[in-house]
């Protein structure tokens, strides 16, 4: 039986696929749904630090449904609201997703918007119903029939570039920093010469879906990437790479694109000549602080809690650079089939100490509770556990409260800097504190501190 | 008979007749709301907006000593990330799969309220009802008092589910509901305690505007206690010996004052909304005059005036027109507070009205006749629609989002983090008014944003063209 879960932060199916199109400029989600389900979204969205979309908050056009669309059936409301939308909202492309009340009353949703298509609006669906998983499901799914129905609407087929590739699995929100991200991998791989399609970027994003067909390769950095990209070899013979995360600094970078450059057949020297220029610039930050690195104890027994392509990528760049021991690492979006031992093997074998799978706030406070950890990377939702264990908290995975994730990075070189920046700093931080308590020990077995200070001495 | 002797309260639109969707001229609006019958709208295009289950979520997630299960997919407690960030609290989903919506989902929610209990020491359990459940008509009535028993604690079902209102404060109303229902220690009017404390319900105010409020209150000696925001259900419980009761927006909390003094003989003090000079010069004088401290209040009031004509001199509003979004019941003390820093209203925005708006509105409507109204949660485009065609120097939003307003050449002003009512509120709206004038470039970045959404075609039709009559 699946359980109840404590502080849930993974939202649902719908959640997640309303996050990835509201991300794609121009495409416009119609949500068949109660009122309210969207806004749940959009409130979560709010805390998390990542912003909204393009399109967000009550912006986003939702049939809101009602009792009588619940009794005698709710397609005749979607498809007044579908022929609504596209009078009202300027957008080029229009995804109608629904929920779990309207797919336990059965509405047709496909009927409706095959309906809308016939009469020549770009207007696709998919199935969303909170019921059939989590966030990173829905981005899954949503991600698969875009890039499997958007390039249908086009009247030509897409023009083939050879040297493009899509980025796939980096999920709009649930990764914080998901722009900071996409953007920081686009530089990289047009440093090599590549057109790249983030799909969530500042450019046209339903342009890039449209020409999604004609790309060379798909780069996949999440295992929720994973079914777009097959379905695309599948349909289209485009190949894939799989990463288990995003690269972060000079060594992940590195083996990333010349995997790339290999399977595209870019020169060599083309790729090696940017590395190095990347290598100097990764020196060219880290060399003023390497004997602060030393000088401060970087090397703490560290808790990592988060998405598992965010904890593994915190996870290689912490322990390579700053000789982190993972101590614990919990994986909050572990689902489906297979149990935690067989999901332990796909990880590499020297990842953490301890691993676990769950997104239940009870069961991580009880695992971390437990562990020896210096310090902390996870989510605002850790906040209690680490002040209640007096560590400190570098906040990186969803939801983040208190801070704003415009164009901050925490892949690529660019990232690398940062989060090394940001887990500096907290040990810095720590470490004056530590020495203040130090001083106060010190002081209290002083004498002079000892004699309390009298009027008479004044 | 007492709506407390009911399990379940009836929506708005049933008890009170209340309009969620409306679009035309206060004069046309007094008018049918003054008529025979009140007629129910829809939208036949609609945004997405906040329902009963997120406003019941907002007002549980602020009481203390309790833990609130939402029982549902895991997503409809999604809101919860968002109220946690405000104040930390206790909440879980069920988090119903597929098989749950087909074989029902009672031995998860035995298995979820056993969890709760162990794990958190509340005091209170609430669970919260969503579609899943009710569309599936899980029996959850039958569940409780067995599970009250073996854990001897308090389980209290929020009959929630999301498509039976089209008023989003009927979660407020439910929530209500069950904590005079079940929470309030029940006492007969004869007997009953009195202590030396006064109820100040609150249930969206922010942090800011009860400071403000909670200042007035200290000041002239009074104590209170404030529910159910930040109240702990230990307070709650005591709200029946209070002297008398005070509702900040009647509109949310007016139903628990009618009832605690119906059913629990505790007086309501119908004050005056206190927004504006005027305003909280008349609530002060209501309240004093009810708890007979009139001499201090009139000291303090002559005080606190003397110290705020600096700030309302500066007429900061003198020529300029001001879209305003309010709660229905405060309307028009902000369209007073409007007008006394020199502005006028080119047009409102309120989320509801209902025949406990009568009055309001006939006083409103026949000084303000050809005003633009539009009534809804939400439904920005309804409003740049009124923006694209009534010029309106500021988009001032009380409680809902403003940034919208930006792209039709508006000043958005939100006061989501700023003191709305008492002298301090009025300090911080001309502060905010000021403020909101500098930043040129995001405004330009804002206008340029919000111009995208809406196609031309639409801003030049009616802003009510897509407001129909219910067919029944």
């Amino acid at each position: 039986m699946q359980m109840s879960v404590k502080s849930p932060r993974n939202g649902c199916a719908l959640h997640g696929a309303l996050q990835a199109v509201e991300a794609i400029r121009k495409a416009v989600p119609i949500v068949h749904s109660n009122p309210g389900c969207a806004i749940q979204n959009e409130l979560a969205a709010r805390a998390a630090g990542a912003g909204k979309g393009w399109i967000g908050d009550s912006t986003i056009p939702g049939t809101g449904v009602q009792e009588r669309h619940i009794i005698f059936g709710g397609a005749s409301r979607l498809r007044e609201q579908i022929k609504n939308t596209v009078k009202v909202i300027d957008g080029e492309l229009y995804v109608v997703l629904n929920s779990c009340a309207s797919a336990m009353v059965g509405d047709d949703v496909g009927a409706m918007t095959k309906e809308s298509r016939e009469q020549g609006e770009p207007v696709v669906d998919c199935l969303t119903a909170g019921f059939h998983g989590d966030g990173h499901y829905g981005y899954s799914r949503v991600m698969t029939e875009l890039l499997q129905k958007v390039p249908q609407l086009g009247m030509e087929a897409p023009e083939k570039n050879e040297k493009s590739v899509n980025l796939l699995g980096i999920l709009p929100g649930r990764d914080v920093c998901f722009r900071g991200n996409l953007e920081e991998l686009k530089r990289i791989l047009e440093g090599v010469g590549l057109e790249v399609r983030t799909f969530f970027g500042a450019e046209n994003g339903v342009e890039e879906l449209k020409k999604a067909p004609g790309t060379g390769l798909n780069l996949v950095f999440s295992k929720w990437g994973q079914e777009a990209a097959e379905k695309m070899e599948q349909l289209y013979g485009i190949p894939y790479l799989t990463f288990p995360s995003v690269p972060v600094g000079i060594l992940e970078v590195r083996n990333m694109l010349l995997a790339v450059a290999e399977r595209l057949g870019i020169q060599a020297e083309v790729a090696e000549s940017f590395l190095q220029k990347e290598e100097e610039r990764f020196r060219y930050y880290f060399r003023p602080v390497l004997e602060e690195l030393y000088e401060e104890n970087t090397r703490k027994s560290i808790g990592l809690v988060g998405d598992e392509s965010t904890v593994t990528a915190a996870g290689a760049f912490l322990r390579e650079y700053f000789g982190a021991v993972i101590k614990t690492a919990v994986i909050t979006d572990y689902f489906g089939a297979g149990n935690a031992a067989e999901k332990r093997k796909e990880l590499p074998e020297d990842f953490a100490e301890d691993v676990y799978f769950t997104q239940d706030q009870g069961e991580i406070s009880g695992i971390l509770e437990q562990s020896e950890i210096d310090l902390l990377l996870g989510s605002s939702l850790e906040r209690e556990i680490a002040g209640k264990k007096h560590i400190p908290l570098l906040e990186l995975s969803y939801p983040v409260y208190d801070k704003a994730a415009l164009g901050r990075t925490y892949a690529g070189i660019n990232g690398a800097v940062r989060l090394a920046e940001d887990y500096l700093t907290l040990i810095k931080r720590e470490n004056r504190k530590k020495e203040n308590e130090l001083l106060q020990t010190v002081r209290d077995r002083t004498f002079i501190y000892k004699v309390k200070p009298s009027e008479e001495s004044f | 008979m007492s709506c407390l002797d009911e399990r379940k309260i009836l929506t708005r639109e049933k008890r009170l007749s209340t309009v969620s969707h409306y679009n035309g001229t206060l004069e046309t609006l007094k008018d049918e709301l003054l008529g025979d019958e009140i007629r129910q709208r829809v939208r036949t295009f609609s945004q997405t907006t906040y329902d009963e289950i997120i406003y019941a979520v907002q007002a549980l997630s602020k009481i203390e000593q309790a833990a609130v299960i939402v029982h549902g997919a895991a997503g409809c407690a999604a809101s919860g990330i968002y109220f946690n960030q405000e104040l930390p609290f206790q909440w879980y989903s069920t988090n119903l799969n597929e098989r749950d919506t087909i074989l029902g989902s009672d031995e998860k929610l035995r298995r979820t309220v056993i969890r709760v209990c162990e794990e958190t020491g509340a005091k209170t359990i609430f669970i919260v009802g969503t579609p899943v459940v009710a569309i599936n008509n899980d029996d959850i009535n039958s569940l409780l008092p067995e599970l009250e028993e073996e854990l001897n604690i308090r389980v209290i079902f929020i009959y929630t589910d999301g498509f039976k209102t089209k008023t989003a404060v009927n979660g407020y109303d439910i929530v209500l509901h069950s904590l005079l229902r079940y929470i309030v220690e029940k006492t007969g009017a004869s007997d009953r305690k009195t202590e030396d404390f006064i109820n100040v319900v609150t249930l969206s105010e922010n942090i800011e505007t009860l400071d403000s409020v909670t200042k007035i209150l200290e000041d002239l000696g009074i104590s209170f206690l404030l529910l159910p925001q930040y109240a702990s259900i230990d307070g709650i419980r005591l709200a029946g010996r209070a002297k008398a009761t005070i509702v900040l927006n009647t509109e949310e909390g007016g139903y628990f004052a009618r009832e605690l003094e119906e059913v629990f003989g505790v007086s309501y003090i119908e004050t005056d909304v206190p927004a504006g000079i005027r305003g909280t010069r008349k609530f002060i004088n209501q309240v004093a005059k009810a708890l007979e401290l009139q001499e201090r209040a009139a000291g303090y009031i002559e005080e606190q005036e003397r110290v705020l004509q600096k700030y309302v001199k500066k007429n900061i509003l003198a020529g300029r027109q001001v879209f305003l979004q309010t709660g229905t019941a405060w309307t028009e003390r902000y369209i007073e507070l409007v007008e006394s820093l020199g502005g006028s209203v080119s047009g409102i925005a309120v989320p509801g009205v209902g025949q406990e708006d009568r009055s309001l509105l006939e006083r409103l409507g026949t000084v303000k006749k050809t005003l633009p109204v539009t009534v809804a949660v939400g439904q920005p485009f309804e409003k740049a629609n009124m923006l694209a065609k009534k010029e309106a120097d500021f988009y001032l939003a009380v409680r809902e989002d403003a940034v919208f307003a930006a792209g039709r050449g508006c000043i958005p002003v939100s006061l989501k983090r700023t003191a709305c009512l008492g002298y301090e509120g009025v300090k911080q709206l001309i502060s905010r008014l000021e403020q909101a004038e500098k930043g040129g470039e995001l405004r330009r970045l804002a206008e340029e944003k919000e111009k995208a959404y809406y196609k031309a075609s639409w801003l030049r039709k009616s802003s009510g063209w897509y407001v129909k009559q219910e067919v029944k």
